[in-house]
């Protein structure tokens, strides 16, 4: 029974999605009530998880479904990540859709369907398992990402991404395979075992695959050398989407990552010093690119390439030993309440068409709307890493856990990385405060997102003072 | 003669006498169409195959195909497990009456929403 406990969540959001597909071919469904009903369940399947991590079910990777699955505090956290993530961008497509036409009951079924998959990964222990959950994830996204069909912008990110996507797929299949070839199973279990009796390099074949597999991984976390398609992807997507994106799917990959990068102390060795030029070029190549741009939108996506460096860092200094990933996932929480509190906030002043869409187009938001301004500034500063907010301890955590690891020099740059990015974070909480209005920043309709963005302007905050015990 | 000289004279016959002539016949005697739509190429709802690329076409034949791929491919995967369905027992089964079920809403979606009503 332990097996079907640890994918109940999954189950409740998989049955929340189906239902709602078929009410919705069935039913003329509204708007406002397939939003109510979207949050309600992934609402239900929060408080789900959150059932599960308390009561405790550790299963390690031999034990569930025949070691298909692994469940740990990581991956349960992670979980519960994942559905909050879903749960306010179903707010921020409830409010988004009172000003954009081009909803129907299926966004957020298949919303609901990307949430299980990303599920699914955070808990794949077996390549095969995890390219399967990877896809029904990266499906689900890439017809998200292209929901409105009117807009030739939204055709341009979508394509980008799905051709881009299913190369990293191939990727990844090709190096299960050949992981597959050199150590006879998929299962990380018996390639763990495998790997502690027989040295890593001495197998060509397992260094080609697991190579192929970080690859996937690194382009969709968009790291380095994979990063280049992020920022006209996040552009393109509705706004809903790219918070769902951003948060969820970084949050997935790296969870499932850092279970595959802890599998053996020798194979991490080998692509630890990789890793770390990833993270130094991830990390200095976000920047740079975010600080060239004025639309909030790409800066966002950016800056997400920035932290997905910081993430690196972690994984660079995480150990294979008695691996909890604490850092990791507070990393994660922290960066999803950020990033979703601005989407939130971006929903209800972005207008129609996602008018609004420019650090000029915030010029004087202070002044008319002082609170929304002022959490939009708690989100921006926890994103730079100021104190006290979560985001600064998250920073905090991934450097003492690099200088721990004996990486000093990639603590040292990640430290410039973080007083580099105050640059654009800033440069929006200037145009807030420090410039007249020129407009009325009017709202229209009756919307959920100012709700969700003083829920996380609040838990920015709450999260930052969750202790994560090293 | 032995038998297998008759055979192949026979058979030598057929193909040498008996097919041409019932292909001349057809040509002579046989029904005929003409028309345009006779000398098209044909092309799955694709009406002007000479032209420019970029036109609009129907995608009734694409919903069609994609979901003859996704129910067709799904009967592959029932093949193996009907194979080893004694060694799988009763969890095998259960296993695969979900994955039928799921297919199944599938179905009743589509159906709901009318793909497969040729307009």
């Amino acid at each position: 029974m332990l097996d079907f406990i640890i994918i109940l969540p999954l189950l409740v959001v998989g049955a929340g999605a189906i239902a709602l597909m078929l009410l919705a071919s069935m039913e003329n469904l509204s708007e406002g009530s397939t939003a109510l009903v979207s949050i309600g369940i992934f609402a239900f399947a929060f408080a789900v998880q959150l059932m599960v991590s308390v009561s405790g079910n550790v299963a390690p990777y031999e034990t569930a479904f025949s070691g298909m699955l692994t469940a740990s505090t990581f991956t349960k956290v992670a979980g519960l990540i994942i559905l909050a993530c879903g749960l306010f961008s179903c707010m921020i497509a409830q409010t988004y859709f009172t000003q954009n036409k081009f909803s129907s009951p299926e966004f957020y079924s298949l919303m609901m369907f990307a949430a299980s998959g990303m599920l699914l990964l955070t808990m794949a222990a077996e390549l095969i398992t995890l390219f399967i959950s990877l896809e029904i994830m990266s499906l689900a996204i890439y017809v998200l990402v292209g929901y409105d069909r009117s807009r030739i912008k939204r055709s341009e990110a979508v394509l980008k991404y799905l051709m881009l996507g299913a190369f990293a797929g191939a990727f990844f299949t090709m190096g299960a395979a050949l992981i597959y070839g050199g150590a006879g199973s998929t299962r990380f279990a018996l390639i763990s075992k495998y790997l502690a009796t027989n040295s890593f390099l001495e197998s060509p074949v397992l260094v080609a695959g697991t190579l192929l597999v970080i690859v996937a991984f690194l382009f969709k976390v968009a790291a380095f050398p994979f990063h280049a398609w992020v920022v006209d992807v996040y552009d393109g997507a509705p706004l809903p989407v790219t918070g769902f994106m951003a948060t969820g799917v970084k949050t997935a990959i790296f969870a499932v990552f850092a279970n595959f990068i802890v599998l053996d102390n020798g194979m991490k060795g080998v692509w630890v010093d990789y890793l770390f030029y990833v993270a130094v070029f991830t990390m200095f190549a976000g920047n740079l690119i975010a600080i060239g741009q004025n639309n909030l939108k790409r800066m966002l996506a950016a800056s997400g390439i920035v932290h997905s460096g910081y993430l690196i860092i972690a994984l660079v200094a995480v150990g294979t030993e008695n691996f909890t990933g604490g850092v990791i996932i507070f990393y994660l929480a922290a960066y999803a309440a950020a990033t979703l509190g601005v989407f939130t906030a971006l929903a209800y002043l972005g207008g129609t068409d996602e008018r609004r869409d420019s650090f000029d187009d915030f010029k004087g938001l202070a002044k008319v709307r002082p609170y929304t301004a002022a959490a939009i500034t708690i989100f921006m500063l926890s994103m730079a890493g100021i104190p006290p907010t979560a985001g600064f301890m998250g920073k905090f955590y991934i450097i003492t856990d690099a200088i721990r690891a004996d990486q000093m020099l990639l603590a040292v740059l990640g430290i410039v990385s973080s007083i580099l990015s105050m640059w654009y974070y800033l440069r929006l909480v200037i145009m807030m405060y420090f410039k007249e209005p020129e407009e009325s920043f009017e709202v229209s309709g009756v919307s959920l997102a100012p709700v969700g963005t003083m829920i996380l302007a609040v838990s920015v905050f709450a999260i930052g003072f969750y202790p994560v015990f090293l | 003669m032995s038998a297998e000289l008759v055979l192949s004279s026979v058979i030598f016959f057929g193909l040498a006498v008996i097919i041409p002539v019932i292909m001349l016949l057809t040509a002579v005697f046989g029904p005929r169409s003409g028309g345009v739509a006779k000398n098209d190429a044909y092309e799955s709802g694709i009406k002007h195959v000479v032209g420019m690329a970029d036109q609009k076409f129907s995608v009734k034949f694409y919903l069609l195909a994609i979901l003859f791929l996704i129910f067709d491919i799904e009967a592959v995967f029932m093949y193996p497990w009907a194979v080893s369905l004694r060694e799988l027992g009763m969890f095998g089964f259960l296993e695969m009456v979900v994955f039928i079920l799921l297919l199944l809403t599938g179905l009743i979606y589509i159906l709901k929403k009318g793909v497969l009503n040729w307009r």
